[in-house]
Formats: structure tokens, C-alpha cells, sequence
């Protein structure tokens, strides 16, 4: 990484930093407990970000992988693969902070409702994707086949997001959405924007370095064959 | 009091593991750049790369 880049990348970081200690303040402190689920529903605050940062990181998977397909440049490769890890992270993140919303509001760690499920199976495709990724040593056949993979797997973003309208969920609704418009106190609303641009920021930081780590183990992969094919 | 102990874990679950592979993910960029120097100094017959050893947690990421 250039230093013109790295100082960029470390001023990302700062943002973000300072971002996520205003939302924190604004969902722990500023914002309003809700009628029905008290403080608890402040876990929403982390919760929702985190799926929209998976949401997205998988976007860009899929996105990459098309274009890797396209133009068979392995930046593209190098996009997709970390996206893919730190849309894992954040699927992660979803689940655990679902979970323990879960526990005070519906009494159970956890249940296979749809939206659950769904996101839980989204989490194992994108596990077995960098699982794949880590046993195929061949690396143009890897980012090839690793770009099938994270298309399909992008599938089930839109089951995962529609699973509440389709299916009977004890998952609530669409927050924001809806024919009379959003359903949150407007502090609420607040707080949720200002997590949300904090989270997404966050993403792009960890993303650049992330995307660093595997343009910098692409070379060291190439310097190895050559130390390998001159023994 | 019973909701904020919910609350508590939730942020401390959610931020401490962003914190902390964070601080992975700058250690193992730090250990890929000395592991690609090491290797380029090697295919190039460097006399001095041959010596020293590497220390990595763990090997390289898909």
C-alpha cells in the first residue's frame, strides 16, 4: 500500500472510531427506550448495521465475482475474498446480537424462525466459501470457482430479506419501510442512520486493509512459486 | 436493570470483536508483508534471507 493510501486508509479509521463512539452515545444514552421492549430494543442499534454491513459485503462479492469472470483480473479475486470475510464477520455479529435481543424479548436464545434460519444458512455459505477458498491451491482455478460460488450464494440475501413478508416470523417487520411511512420515534431513526453510516464506514476500513492483506499474500504466493519452480 | 445486562453483552459481544480482529487482521498484514519481503529476497538469491527465520500465527488466508 502506498503511504498516499495508508494515510487515507488510517484517516478512514480515525472516522469511524469517532463515529462509533457518537452512535454509541446516541443508542446507549440520547435515544429513547421503546413502549414495548424498554432498553432492550437499544441491541437493535447494532443489530440492524451489522446486517446491512453483511448485506453489503456480499454485494460486493457478487459483484466482484462477475467481474472477475468478465475480465479475469485478480483484483477482482482479491475484492471478492475479502468481502467475503468480513461479510462473515458481520453475519456473525447479526446472529450473536439477534440472539441476545432474542433472549429478553422472546424468551429463547433461539428459534428457527425464518429470518433466523435463513440468516444462519446465509453465515454456512459464505463459511464454505472461504473454506473452499483455503483448499484449492491453484489460484486462477480458485478465484474461478470461488466467483461461481459467491454468485450463487448471493441468492439467499433477498430469502433472508423478504423471509418476514413470506413466511409466518416472530421476527418483526421492515423498520423503515412501510405504506404509512418509517414506524420509529424520529430519535430512534437518528441513532439508527448515525450507527449505520458508522458501520458502513468501518467496512470500508477494514475492507482496504483486508483488501491489502490479500493483494500482499497474492505476491508472496507468487514469489513462492518462483523460489519453488528454481529448486 | 435486567434489559441493560442483555444490552451490555450484546455491545460488548458486537464491539469486542470488531476490536479484536481488528488488531488480527493488522497482525497478519504485518506478517504477510515480512513473509512476501522474505520470500522475494530468497528468489532472488539474497545471501542474508537464507539466515533468518519467520514468525507467522498462521498460514496464509484463501
Amino acid at each position: 500500500m502506498t503511504d498516499f493510501a495508508d494515510r487515507h486508509v488510517r484517516l478512514l479509521g480515525l472516522i469511524s472510531l469517532g463515529l462509533l463512539i457518537v452512535a454509541g452515545y446516541l443508542a446507549l444514552i440520547w435515544s429513547p427506550p421503546d413502549v414495548e421492549q424498554h432498553d432492550a430494543m437499544r441491541i437493535m442499534y447494532v443489530h440492524v448495521p451489522a446486517v446491512w454491513t453483511a448485506y453489503l459485503a456480499f454485494f460486493l462479492v457478487l459483484i466482484s465475482s462477475v467481474m472477475y469472470l468478465w475480465k479475469r483480473d485478480p483484483k477482482w479475486d482479491h475484492l471478492a475474498a475479502a468481502s467475503a470475510e468480513l461479510g462473515v464477520l458481520f453475519t456473525a455479529l447479526t446472529l450473536a446480537a439477534g440472539s441476545i435481543w432474542a433472549k429478553p424479548i422472546w424468551g429463547v436464545w433461539w428459534t428457527w424462525d425464518p429470518r433466523v434460519t435463513t440468516t444462519a444458512v446465509l453465515f454456512v455459505i459464505y463459511v464454505g466459501y472461504i473454506m473452499f477458498r483455503a483448499m484449492q491451491p491453484d489460484a486462477a482455478a480458485r478465484a474461478k470457482q470461488a466467483a461461481v460460488i459467491g454468485i450463487i450464494g448471493f441468492i439467499d440475501i433477498p430469502v433472508v430479506h423478504m423471509s418476514v413478508l413470506w413466511w409466518r416470523s416472530l421476527h418483526q417487520g421492515p423498520t423503515l419501510q412501510g405504506l404509512n411511512g418509517p414506524t420509529l420515534d424520529p430519535r430512534m431513526e437518528i441513532a439508527l442512520l448515525v450507527n449505520t453510516v458508522a458501520f458502513t464506514i468501518l467496512f470500508f476500513f477494514l475492507l482496504a486493509q483486508r483488501l491489502h492483506l490479500a493483494q500482499t499474500e497474492a505476491r508472496q504466493e507468487a514469489a513462492l512459486q518462483d523460489v519453488l519452480s528454481h529448486a | 436493570m435486567h434489559d441493560w445486562l442483555y444490552v451490555a453483552l450484546a455491545y460488548l459481544v458486537v464491539w469486542g470483536a470488531i476490536a479484536l480482529y481488528t488488531w488480527a487482521l493488522k497482525r497478519r498484514i504485518v506478517q504477510a508483508r515480512a513473509v512476501a519481503e522474505y520470500a522475494g529476497q530468497v528468489a532472488e538469491g539474497s545471501p542474508g534471507a537464507a539466515q533468518e527465520g519467520l514468525e507467522c500465527d498462521a498460514p496464509p488466508a484463501p
